[in-house]
């Protein structure tokens, strides 16, 4: 079996962690037994919380931290707010060059924008793409019309030489709903430089016709832990997508994601 | 350890699950393997398909025949389309003799809502008449304005001699009703199925107590192995014996109807002072 990285989950300091008893901050040593306990080799952590306060920085400085010390079971997410132009544009590239985050991820939540905004994003995104990390973003949830999988692909289009990751595969709940899925194999078919990732999903058979329409390749395990346990995320590929192959699975488990961060 | 059962779960002829590896129709035999494999001891288990043709009959009949040939292993939710009237009433009767343990509402199998009373009480009289059923409404969801927790409520609060189940707990979209309605109405319960959310669940038990949740999966939709994981790895506030209760004690309790164990009391044997 192959390394089993998990592509979307956060550390840092949200206290509404510990009402599931979990230690907070959650960060690197708790974090790594976490990881020990859920069968996961590394993971590519954001700071949590939308639009958090000071930019996300505390946590981003808890990430660092935690890549430095453990650099072979943490990857960094840069979380960016685009209105903040030029100094969160300054910001990532210190996070990158200095620091070793191998990602940027955008939620529209965190600073009030749509992803049609591309006076906005442009800027953030040809950074990333300089950097040469791939950018993140989140779609779906209650949040969906802001941030649809159609809207990450006319980006994408445009920027042909990154890869983009769409986040949470457009899901939302049990059902899907609220969210924009539908929108996910058309937008993944249009744009190659797309993969998506399956946090927050735990429907076999979304995922199944997911890697059935658009290539086990282009799809990375996530998990949204420690809001939900990156075990489930993991034991649901592993165990119970019975068409996959081996390979298929070693890919979505961590391959896919390893060669998106080139790691 | 205590028994482990999943109070929500799928078994019967859905082509859909096909798609991810599973045999279809997915019944008896491959379903206790899937028990095994997954960890339980047992599972309640509707038909699925959301209004699915001829009334749900074919799988009630596969699940009638997997409660009789695995005894223990299989408990019987009978789906009722509510609008079918008397032909309902008579297959709940029907499936109350065969020994099925629940009725199922789905309000998208007949598209009403949970507050349509004249549709639903004619059901839920011959349901407490005929005694021994739990009552489970799915709630929330896309369709979740026509299913509110608080509905079931409002059913619950009429008909006190039986136990009525919130499935999902009102996820997605309704969850800000679970917790006043549960506290409101003591005959009421809840179930997991889909919410992969530990902070969803504690956040229920803190506010009620861990007697009222019960562990649902939606299996195979979602894995029924990864409910299992999240209560019992996951839930980290839980004693053992709380998570006990959501794993299975409840189960036994609220829909198997199993009294609890009481200390026996030492039989005086003589004067002995």
């Amino acid at each position: 079996m192959g390394k089993i990285y998990d592509a979307h989950a956060y550390l840092g300091n949200n206290p509404i962690w510990k009402q599931h008893g979990l230690p907070v901050p959650f960060d690197g040593p708790a974090w790594v037994d976490y990881m020990d306990m859920s069968g996961i080799d590394a993971t590519l952590v954001a700071p949590p919380g939308n639009g958090a306060p000071e930019h996300f920085k505390p946590d981003l400085w808890r990430i660092a931290d935690a890549v430095k010390k453990y650099p072979n079971r943490f990857f960094g997410f840069a979380r960016v707010k685009p209105r903040r132009g030029k100094k969160a544009l300054d910001e990532l590239k210190m996070w990158v060059e200095e620091h070793g985050f191998k990602a940027v991820k955008m939620n529209t939540l965190d600073d009030h924008y749509l992803l049609s905004d591309r006076k906005l994003l442009d800027p953030v995104v040809e950074a990333a793409t300089s950097l040469k990390i791939p950018v993140y973003f989140h779609t779906g949830q209650d949040s969906w019309e802001q941030c649809l999988p159609d809207m990450v692909a006319d980006i994408a289009i445009d920027f042909p030489e990154n890869t983009f990751i769409i986040g949470h595969l457009g899901f939302g709940g049990i059902n899907g709903w609220p969210g924009a899925t539908e929108q996910l194999v058309p937008a993944m078919l249009r744009a190659k430089n797309t993969v998506t990732e399956s946090a927050g999903v735990f429907n076999n058979r979304y995922i199944q016709d997911l890697v059935d329409a658009v290539g086990a390749d282009r799809v990375l395990m996530g998990s949204n832990g420690p809001y939900q346990p990156p075990e489930l995320a993991r034991v649901l590929i592993d165990r119970h997508m019975h068409r996959l192959t081996r390979a298929q699975k070693d890919g979505i488990l961590g391959g896919n994601l390893a060669r998106v961060l080139r790691v | 350890m205590a028994k482990v059962y999943d109070a929500h779960a799928y078994l019967g002829n859905n082509k859909g699950w096909g798609v991810f590896g599973l045999p279809v129709p997915f019944d008896g035999p491959e379903w206790v393997k899937y028990l095994d494999y997954c960890g339980f001891d047992g599972a309640l288990v509707a038909p699925p398909g959301v209004g699915a043709s001829e009334d749900f009959k074919p799988d009630m009949d596969r699940i009638e025949q997997a409660a009789k040939r695995y005894p223990g292993r299989f408990y019987g939710f009978c789906r009722l389309k509510p609008r079918r009237g008397k032909a309902a009433i008579e297959e709940l009767k029907r499936r109350h003799a065969q020994g099925f343990k629940a009725i199922k509402f789905n309000t998208l199998d007949d598209n009403y809502s949970l507050a349509d009373r004249n549709l639903l009480d004619p059901i839920l009289e011959t349901a407490d008449r005929l005694g021994g059923m739990t009552m489970y409404f799915h709630t929330g969801d896309r369709h979740g304005v026509t299913c509110q927790p608080s509905m079931v409520g409002n059913m619950a609060g009429d008909f006190p001699g039986m136990t009525f189940m919130i499935g999902h707990c009102g996820y997605p979209g309704w969850t800000d009703q679970i917790v006043p309605t549960l506290l409101r109405f003591p005959n009421t319960i809840c179930e997991t199925a889909g919410v992969f959310n530990p902070l969803v669940v504690q956040n229920i038990i803190d506010a009620t107590s861990a007697d009222r949740v019960l562990l649902g999966s939606n299996g195979p939709n979602s894995p029924i192995e990864i409910a299992r994981l999240l209560v019992e790895k996951h839930l980290g506030k839980l004693s053992p014996l709380e998570k006990d209760k959501v794993k299975g004690g409840n189960f036994e309790r609220w829909i198997l109807k199993v009294k609890p164990a009481t200390a026996k009391r030492r039989t005086p044997t003589g004067t002995g002072r």
